[in-house]
């Protein structure tokens, strides 16, 4: 298919096959941060990189950097600006904190090669005039990085879809006789059939496309860059994010490669006692931990609490707030006995908060980021990490894992929370994929029942740890917060003020029991008495009865001895 | 890409009798072209039919033929970046065609207006 369209379109002259025999293509670094490792190694070093996008999409800022870069690594460069005067570009360039006001003209030319305003177009034109001039500007300056920038407008007025290939393989074949790196941004608007040839063409005659996309939601606007082609290289070929900041492009690469975190095993206070027991001595090290929960469950209480106790050991620590302002934080948690004021005052604590939905993830990452690398936490909390979620752009997922992984390999240790929407329900599966990340999970939700709604806090998961499941009361006072043991009963759990009263009545039950238990005894013990005193009574008696009975017998004893006595008596006095 | 084009070659107008006090105006012509590229070729012809069909006593004409692959820097310093580009002065006014001037009729209401 490749061969047929070639053939279709002449070259600018010669036979020589632009396509590049099969050795290892050689690269160029474009210096532009995670873009050099989409692409395995940089742009082609000597051919065309055709960049595709919407107005606005990023195009000549990407084309400005790599300028700018191969400036700074000994590389002058010359841009062709078919689209914009080269003063709006110069103050375009001026917005970036790349110190182009100190390069000089020589060494990034910006050629204006718009046609004047009133040429009159009479039949077919070519690019020789221009690639003449450009020749004679690399003879002088030794420039090596060339960028064409909004070649469709000049290609566009030549009307002729024929023609307009043609002029590209002229390009194509100038720029890899003249051994240079080339950029050609052209627009596209995505849907005229027009675009649609011209990005054909672009494929088949570049060795590399890359398309940057824009995709607007209700919320945020998200920036992607893909990676169409490359000749002879591998490439990522999935739409990466990138943010444009004021050092210009930024990809944000998938990272996740490396997955050799440093590991520890010590642990770090929660700041909460109770809990700091449940869990085997606390958060560890450098981990992650998730707590989950409804609005008003005090996921941020738990945060705070954590980073108190972290600043009151001398500990760096950073706040990081969506969509609720750090004053109104400090505020809130002054009602529990946490003076967060004082950190901050300090400088131990920072705290920043944003509007989730003013940038898009992949901008809020770049800006976190900037502030772990300024302030060099130990301890982070984001609350709540589903901020950044709930605005379902395509890459919010995968940079809510990829602040958690930055913040575990710089060894901090991190406390997110994640808001749970009960309403939509939707939030469940958000949750559960950072979850996977999260070493330890805690949730904390209302138990509803006789009128009152309580806090119970559940340990879903605790890495390497060995942990209770069973759920316990969270209870918020003056003095912070405290973990209460639930009470069960009958197969249910109780809490709050339940809790209370069923600790009250079970109460008064057993000294009731007692009572009764103490009376059944006494009555015994009456009874045992009363007993002996008639067993003593009847041993008594029979005593007396048994002394009668001896008596009695003494008495028959003497009765029949007596009458003895009187018959030998008798017997006597008969015979005397 | 090599051309045997003539450079700086002045082209006057034809000659013929000029009706008297009326002295025709002179304007001057730069043609760009890149060396005998199809487009180049057909544009000096062009321009040379345009010019050979107005009457000597109406204008007269000043060519040069300029090659951007021998003469880069005139090129920069006019700003062509295309090839074929007509560049038309006529006292301060300064005009540019770009094309290989294959619409006669529009060259030639050009040359006259």
């Amino acid at each position: 298919m490749k061969k047929s369209s070639r053939s279709a379109a002449p070259p600018g002259g010669g036979s020589a096959d632009p396509i590049p025999t099969a050795k290892p293509i050689v690269k160029k670094r474009t210096g532009i941060p995670g873009f050099d490792e989409i692409t395995e190694g940089g742009l082609p070093a000597v051919g065309v990189t055709a960049i595709v996008g919407d107005p606005g999409s990023g195009k000549t800022v990407f084309a400005l950097q790599m300028l700018v870069n191969g400036f700074r690594r000994g590389e002058p460069g010359i841009l062709v600006a078919f689209e914009e005067p080269t003063e709006q570009l110069r103050y375009n360039l001026s917005s970036f904190d790349w110190g182009f006001a100190d390069i000089a003209n020589d060494d990034i030319c910006l050629i204006d090669a718009r046609l004047p305003a009133d040429t009159i177009q009479t039949g077919g034109f070519d690019l020789s005039g221009l690639l003449a001039s450009l020749e004679g500007r690399i003879a002088e300056s030794g420039a090596t990085n060339l960028v064409f920038d909004g070649i469709d407008m000049l290609l566009g007025a030549l009307n002729d879809e024929a023609l307009e290939r043609q002029e590209m393989a002229r390009l194509g074949e100038w720029v890899r006789r003249s051994g240079v790196t080339a950029i050609i941004t052209v627009k596209s608007y995505g849907a005229s059939e027009r675009d649609e040839q011209r990005t054909a063409v672009l494929q088949f005659l570049s060795d590399s496309v890359v398309r940057f996309q824009g995709s607007l939601t209700p919320d945020a606007f998200s920036r992607t860059v893909r990676i169409v082609k490359y000749r002879g290289s591998g490439f990522a070929a999935n739409p990466v994010p990138f943010v444009i900041g004021e050092s210009g492009i930024e990809v944000i690469g998938f990272g996740g490669i490396r997955l050799d975190y440093p590991i520890f095993s010590e642990r770090v206070s929660t700041g909460v006692d109770r809990l700091d027991a449940k869990l085997g001595g606390g958060y560890v090290r450098a981990s992650c931990t998730l707590v989950s929960g409804a609005p008003g469950t005090s996921k941020t209480s738990l945060g705070a609490s954590f980073l108190n106790a972290a600043c009151e050991r001398g500990s760096r620590c950073l706040f990081v707030s969506f969509d609720e302002s750090s004053s109104q934080i400090v505020s809130n948690m002054r009602s529990i006995g946490l003076d967060l004021a004082r950190h901050v005052e300090s400088g131990l604590l920072t705290m920043e908060s944003f509007i989730s939905a003013s940038r898009s993830p992949e901008e809020h990452f770049v800006a976190i980021r900037k502030m772990i690398a300024g302030h060099r936490p130990e301890f982070m909390v984001i609350d709540p990490l589903s901020a950044l979620l709930k605005m379902q752009l395509p890459f919010a997922e995968m940079i809510g894992e990829r602040i958690l992984e930055h913040a575990k390999l710089a060894g901090i240790t991190v406390l997110c929370t994640s808001l749970l929407d009960s309403v939509t329900g939707t939030q469940e599966l958000s949750a559960s994929h950072v979850s996977t990340l999260a070493d330890t999970w805690l949730h904390v939700s209302y138990v509803a029942s006789e009128g009152e709604r309580n806090r119970a806090l559940t340990i879903i998961k605790s890495r390497g740890t060995a942990h209770s499941n069973q759920v316990s009361e969270m209870v918020l006072g003056p003095g912070g917060i405290d973990i209460v043991d639930v009470y069960t009963a009958e197969g249910e759990v109780l809490m709050g003020s339940a809790r209370h009263q069923k600790q009250a009545s079970d109460r008064r039950k057993e000294l009731q029991m007692e009572i009764a238990g103490q009376r059944a005894r006494f009555e015994l013990d009456k009874d045992v008495a009363d007993l002996k005193s008639v067993l003593q009574r009847a041993v008594q008696n029979l005593e007396w009865k048994e002394r009668e009975v001896a008596l009695l017998g003494l008495e028959e004893k003497a009765l029949r001895e007596g009458a003895r006595t009187d018959a030998d008596e008798r017997l006597i006095l008969r015979q005397d | 890409m090599t051309s045997i084009t003539p450079t700086n070659a002045t082209q006057p107008g034809p000659s013929g009798s000029r009706p008297p006090g009326a002295a025709p105006k002179t304007i001057k012509l730069k043609l760009y072209v890149a060396g005998a590229t199809p487009n180049s070729v057909r544009a000096e012809h062009n321009l040379h039919t345009a010019i050979k069909s107005i009457a000597a006593e109406v204008m007269t004409f000043e060519l040069q033929v300029i090659d951007v692959f021998t003469q880069q820097k005139r090129a920069i310093l006019d700003n062509v970046i295309v090839t074929p580009t007509l560049i038309m002065e006529k006292g301060d006014r300064r005009h540019t065609l770009v094309g290989d001037l294959s619409e006669t009729a529009r060259l030639h209401a050009m040359l006259l207006a």
